[in-house]
C-alpha cells in the first residue's frame, strides 16, 4: 500500500475492467449452453450469474487522515448459479425426454442474456475511456518538469 | 512566502483538486455494476471557501491546510439497483474536470517557463 494514490486508480479500473470481462464470458457461456439438457451432473445446464461486490481498500483504513480518502476500492466479480426453474418444453422423441415426452431445458433466457451482454461491453467502454483520461491527466502533470 | 510562492499556491491547490476528483470520477465508473454503490464526488467549493477565507478574512494559511475531500453525492437519482453512477454524466464530469487540469498545468508551466528564461537569463 506504499503505492501512490495516483496509481491505484490504474488498480480500481483494471479491477472494473476484469469484472467486466469475466461477466461477458459468463454471458457467453450462458449462450453457449442454452440448449444444453444434460450437463456433467446429469440435469440441464443451469445459468451462470455474476454478481458485483466492491473490494474496500486498505485505504479505508486510513480515512480520516485527510489525504485522498475515497470510500470504495476495486470491484470484484463473484460467479454462482442462478436460481429459476428449468423450462419444460413439450418435445417427444428428444433423447432427455420423459415418459411423457416433456423436456427440461436451461434456465437460460437468451434475450435477456443479450441486453446483459450490451450493458457489460458498455461498462467496459466506459472504464476504457476513464483510464484514458486519468493517463492524459497525470502526463499533462508530468510534463511541467519539462 | 515569496511572490513567486503566493502566485503558485491557488495553481497547486487546483492540481490538487481536479486530482482528487479524477480519482472520484473513474472510481465511479468502476463501480458502475456494483448494486447499491453511492457516486463519490470532490466539491470545489471547499477550495473556494479556503481561497476566500485567506484573501477576504485575512485567516492565514487556510488555503494551504485544504484538502481536497471525496465525499457521498446524495442528490444523485439512484437506478433500479440502488447504484447512482450515470455513465454519461459521469463522462462529462471526467471531461470537464480533465480540462480544468490542463488549464491548471497551463498555467503552471508558463509561471516555470518565465522562472526558467529569468534564470537563464534570456528569453525561451
Amino acid at each position: 500500500m506504499s503505492e501512490p494514490l495516483s496509481f491505484q486508480v490504474f488498480d480500481i479500473t483494471a479491477s472494473a475492467l476484469a469484472a467486466e470481462r469475466t461477466r461477458l464470458a459468463v454471458i457467453a457461456q450462458n449462450i453457449a449452453n442454452s440448449e444444453v439438457t444434460k450437463a456433467a451432473n446429469g440435469q440441464p445446464y443451469r445459468r451462470q450469474r455474476v454478481q458485483f461486490e466492491g473490494v474496500l481498500a486498505q485505504e479505508v483504513a486510513r480515512r480520516g487522515k485527510g489525504q485522498g480518502s475515497l470510500p470504495a476500492g476495486g470491484i470484484r466479480a463473484i460467479v454462482g448459479d442462478a436460481p429459476g426453474d428449468f423450462q419444460r418444453v413439450r418435445d417427444p422423441g428428444h433423447k432427455d425426454a420423459d415418459k411423457d415426452g416433456w423436456v427440461q431445458k436451461p434456465n437460460v433466457n437468451v434475450v435477456e442474456e443479450m441486453v446483459d451482454m450490451i450493458d457489460a461491453s458498455r461498462t467496459y467502454e466506459a472504464n476504457l475511456s476513464a483510464l484514458r483520461t486519468w493517463k492524459q491527466m497525470l502526463s499533462r502533470t508530468l510534463e511541467m518538469t519539462r | 512566502m515569496n511572490d513567486f510562492d503566493k502566485s503558485f499556491a491557488v495553481t497547486q491547490k487546483i492540481l490538487d483538486w481536479t486530482t482528487a476528483r479524477a480519482r472520484a470520477l473513474t472510481t465511479n465508473i468502476a463501480h458502475a455494476s456494483e448494486p447499491g454503490y453511492k457516486r463519490v464526488d470532490v466539491s470545489f467549493a471547499d477550495l473556494l471557501d479556503a481561497m476566500r477565507a485567506e484573501r477576504d478574512h485575512g485567516q492565514k494559511g487556510a488555503l494551504a491546510r485544504a484538502t481536497p475531500k471525496p465525499e457521498v453525492d446524495l442528490f444523485a437519482a439512484p437506478s433500479a439497483n440502488g447504484n447512482t453512477v450515470d455513465f454519461e454524466r459521469e463522462q462529462v464530469q471526467i471531461d470537464k474536470n480533465s480540462m480544468t487540469h490542463e488549464l491548471a498545468t497551463f498555467f503552471a508551466n508558463s509561471k516555470l517557463n518565465s522562472m526558467r528564461s529569468a534564470i537563464r537569463g534570456h528569453a525561451s
